[in-house]
Formats: structure tokens, sequence, C-alpha cells
């Protein structure tokens, strides 16, 4: 087992998780506001793509992408096929989360902000998102670490991260008890880090409950 | 009336004596098949306390938001400020139009809607800032001077979680004020609040009272809202049954509807 090689393959991992995490959390926003937009044929359009997306295994869309990609004379490689495909995937969770988090604003503090005469921007800039933002951060926990693991299915197409660092020493004759093991330990302390940023983050104490 | 929270430009009290500050025609509201609000009319004039009373689920609330149009009324017409604001169901104003009006008529809600995520003071200084464009430091002078007039100066930095009902409610209050609104709409102020903190809340609403506030009043609280009022409205099951001064509709009522209604509170202790 060599050292550079384990630290190296959780280096793959731990940027596939920062890249998927920034660009899955953005990417979800427009989805999000589509899915919530007023003209029903946006919102419809936004709500088959979460279905769909959410439908279907990730596993699954990682070989349509990866193959649909190749098909197409395109060779990105695999970790980028990867990304891609965690990002995409992911912002139809975060999509999900961003809506529930502004359908759990009290409609009591939407109204007082609308009474005030306060433009549709500035209550949701001022008021509805601050409010949905405490509830988004905390469920979003759960898709940050949802999002560790999925990395791992990347293996399966290529991509060098700490699963196919433990396949490839398996496969060599390796102790599969002790690598696993040992790569467990890595996606462990992942999940356990962004856990700790999320509940700091949660100001549990003003998340709205209603008066 | 120096001192007053609200002043009143001359020019605008000499317009307000002319022309009613809210009159309502006709109102109905449904909503799906059911029809709550089955034809209502009154007006309000400058300077006025109307209140209306009546039983739980008969459309009180859904009255009061049809002025500033938080509920779309279904037909009849609404005009409130000098402005016709709806009628048969078609919202005549602008986006714009409409979030002006809005900072006009300012509104109080029984379950105070207070900001959680901001101070007293930032829920105060937010519209200035926002809507009336005022500057951070003359929004924070108005809200601090309105605080202090509710009680609250103190208090100024703290958040809502912090605050007792009655506090959070006349946050709500100075928050509403601090647009300098032309005509005020309660909506049952003080029921969510404990009875002896309701006191506070009260005395804010009697000295706007006292200083020609225009207001609008839903309240269970008969006795305090016919001491208050210039007007009543008994509302039951969508329609206005009984209207006039505390005396005749408290004093005298004249229908049997009324009489039960003011009996039961009676009993109620109310
Ligand atoms: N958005 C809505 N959708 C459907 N029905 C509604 C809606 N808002 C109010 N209602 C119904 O309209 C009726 C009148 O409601 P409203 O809140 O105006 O009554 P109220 O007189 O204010 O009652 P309370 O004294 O309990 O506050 C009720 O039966 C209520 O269920
Ligand atoms: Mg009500």
């Amino acid at each position: 087992m060599s050292l550079i090689g384990l630290l190296s393959a959780f280096f793959v991992t731990l940027q596939m998780v920062v890249i998927v995490l920034i660009g899955a959390s953005l990417l979800g926003i427009p989805v999000a506001w589509a899915r919530m937009a007023r003209f029903k044929v946006i919102q419809f359009i936004a709500a088959a793509f979460i279905g769909i997306i959410r439908g279907i295994p990730t596993l699954a869309w990682l070989f349509i992408v990866f193959f649909s990609v190749t098909i197409a004379g395109w060779t990105p490689g695999a970790l980028f096929s990867a990304i891609i495909t965690l990002v995409v995937v992911n912002s139809a969770y975060f999509a999900e989360n961003y809506r529930a988090g502004f359908e759990a604003v009290p409609s009591g503090y939407k109204e007082a902000s609308a009474a005030l005469g306060l433009s549709g921007w500035d209550r949701t800039r001022l008021v509805t998102a601050p409010l949905a933002l405490k509830v988004i951060v905390g469920s979003s926990s759960s898709i940050a670490i949802q999002i560790v693991k999925e990395t791992s299915v990347a293996s399966l197409i290529g991509a060098q991260e700490l699963t196919y660092y433990a396949n490839a020493h398996v496969a060599a004759g390796g102790n599969g008890m002790f690598y696993f093991s040992v790569i467990g330990v890595f996606y462990l302390a992942l999940s356990l880090v962004l856990g700790i940023f999320a509940r700091r983050n949660t100001n549990t104490e003003s998340t709205p409950a209603t008066i | 009336m120096v001192d007053s929270i609200v002043s009143v430009p001359p020019e605008l009290k000499e317009k307000q004596l002319r022309e009613p500050t809210i009159v309502v025609e006709g109102l109905t509201k449904r909503f799906g098949d059911t029809e709550v609000l089955k034809g209502i009319s009154f007006d309000v004039k400058p300077g006025e306390v109307l209140s209306i009373i009546g039983p739980s689920g008969t459309g009180k609330s859904t009255v009061i938001r049809c002025l500033n149009l938080l509920e779309t009324p279904t037909s009849g017409t609404v005009s409130i400020l000098g402005q016709q604001v709806s009628t048969d169901g078609r919202t005549l104003l602008s986006q714009r139009q409409l979030e002006k009006l809005r900072s006009r008529a300012g509104m109080v809600f029984q379950t105070f809607n207070v900001f959680p995520h901001l101070t007293a003071l930032e829920n105060v200084t937010l519209a200035q800032q926002h809507v009336l464009g005022r500057s951070k430091s003359e929004a924070r002078t108005r809200a601090m001077s309105l605080l202090e007039r509710v009680g609250l100066g103190e208090r100024a930095n703290f958040k809502p979680n912090q605050l007792s009902g009655g506090q959070k409610q006349r946050v709500a209050i100075a928050r509403a004020l601090a647009l300098d609104p032309e005509v005020l709409l309660l909506d049952e102020p003080t029921s969510a609040i404990d009875p002896e903190l309701r006191v506070e809340v009260r005395a804010v609403i009697d000295e706007l009272a006292a200083s020609g506030m225009t207001m609008v009043l839903v309240t269970h609280e008969v006795r305090y809202a016919a001491r208050l009022s210039d007007r009543m409205l008994f509302l039951s099951d969508g329609v206005v049954v009984e209207s006039g001064t505390p005396d005749q509709v408290v004093g005298e009522p004249q229908q049997e509807r009324t009489r039960r209604f003011l009996h039961a509170l009676e009993d109620d202790g109310v």
C-alpha cells in the first residue's frame, strides 16, 4: 500500500466533492426558480427534469452520460464525465431542497412583507430567502453526504478516486477488508466534516416556527 | 398633537375631509365554491375608527385583507385613499401602484409576523429604506423614536424570539407606522397576546386613535371596540348584519342575530 497513491486518490475524491457541491448547489438555484415560476410551462419543465433525474439511479446516469459523450465522439475523460453527471443529478436534489425551504417559510412573513409595500424581489431577497436559507442549510447536509458517497460510482467508469484505488489493490491480490476499511475512514471523515459545517450554520433558534 | 406619532400634512388633511378614506361597495369573495363575503358595503371617513366584530369564520379577516389586496375581491368595488383599487374581480393597479398603496395603508396582523431574522430595530427600518428610500441613518432615527413611543426603546436590538407577544406586536405596529401610513388596518391585534399584556398594545392603539389615525380594527373584544370606535360593523355569515355607532350596535342592537352574538360574549365574560 503506497501512501502517495492513497492520498492522491483521496485528493481526487475531495476534488470531486468540492466541485460537485459547488456546481450542483449553484445549478440548483435556476432549477428551483423554474420549479417555482409563475408560468406553468416553465414549472412543468422543471418538475419533469427533477422527476426524471431523481427517478433513475445515479449509476445509470453516469453510464448514460459517459456513453453518450463517447458516442458523440467527445472523450472528456472519466473524471470529467463523473463530475458533470453528479453536478446535474444533484442539482435536482438541491432544487427540491430549495423549494421545500421556501415553502417552509410561514405565509405570515411573506404577507407582512407584501403589506409593507416591498417589491417582489425585495420580499424574496430581504425576507423569504434569509428565512428559507436557515432551513435549506440544515437539510442540504444530507445531499452533501450523499454526494460524498456517490463519488464512489465514478470508479466504475475509471475515475481514479478512493473506491477505484481500493478496487485496484484488491484486484491485484490485496486484502479487501483492509483496503475498503481504509477508504471507508476517509469517506466518513469527509461526511463528518460536512455534517459539522451544516450544523454550525443552522441556527435552530431563529428557524421560523410561526409566531 | 405636536408630539403625536403620526403627523398628517395640513393640505392632505383638507383633501381627506372631502372624501372617505375607504369605500367598499358590494364586496364579495369566494374561495373555490364557498362564498365567504356576500356583498359587503361600508365606508371609513378620515380620522375615523371603524371596528368589525362578528363570530369566528364569518369573513372579518377576509374583508380587511381585501382592502390592501392581500386577497383579490371576487366582485364589488374597493376604493382606498382616493384610488379605486379593485372592481368586479379586476385589480386596477399596476404592481408598482399596488406596492405604493400598501405602503400608505399599514397592516397589523394577529400573529404579529415580525421578521424573526431581524432585530426589532431592523424590522422597523427595513421598509423605510427599501420602500421609501430613506437613508439608513434617517430610518434608524425614525425607528428609534417609534420604538421609544411604543415603550421598546431598550429592546431595539433584541431579536423577536427574545420578546413577549405584546412586545412583538408593538414592534409590528412601529414597523407599520414607520412608513407614515394614512390608514391602519388591524386584524385582531391583541387576540394572540396574554390578557395581562394586551393592555400595553391597547395603549398604543388608543394613542393612535386619539392622534387622529384612520383605522379599521377587527376584534373579538367588543367592549374595547365599543369604547374606541366611532362606528362598528357586525358581520355574520358574510353579510353586514348591523352597523352604526357603538351605542347603536352594542347598546341597542336591532337585529336578533346581533343580540345573540352579544349575549354569547357576555356569557363568556368578554
Ligand atoms: N385562503 C383561503 N382559502 C380557502 N378558504 C379560506 C381562505 N381564507 C379564509 N377562508 C375561509 O373563509 C372563511 C372566513 O375566513 P376569515 O378568516 O375571513 O374569518 P374571520 O371572521 O376572520 O374568522 P376569525 O374570527 O376566526 O379570525 C372561513 O370559513 C375560512 O375557512
Ligand atoms: Mg380573522
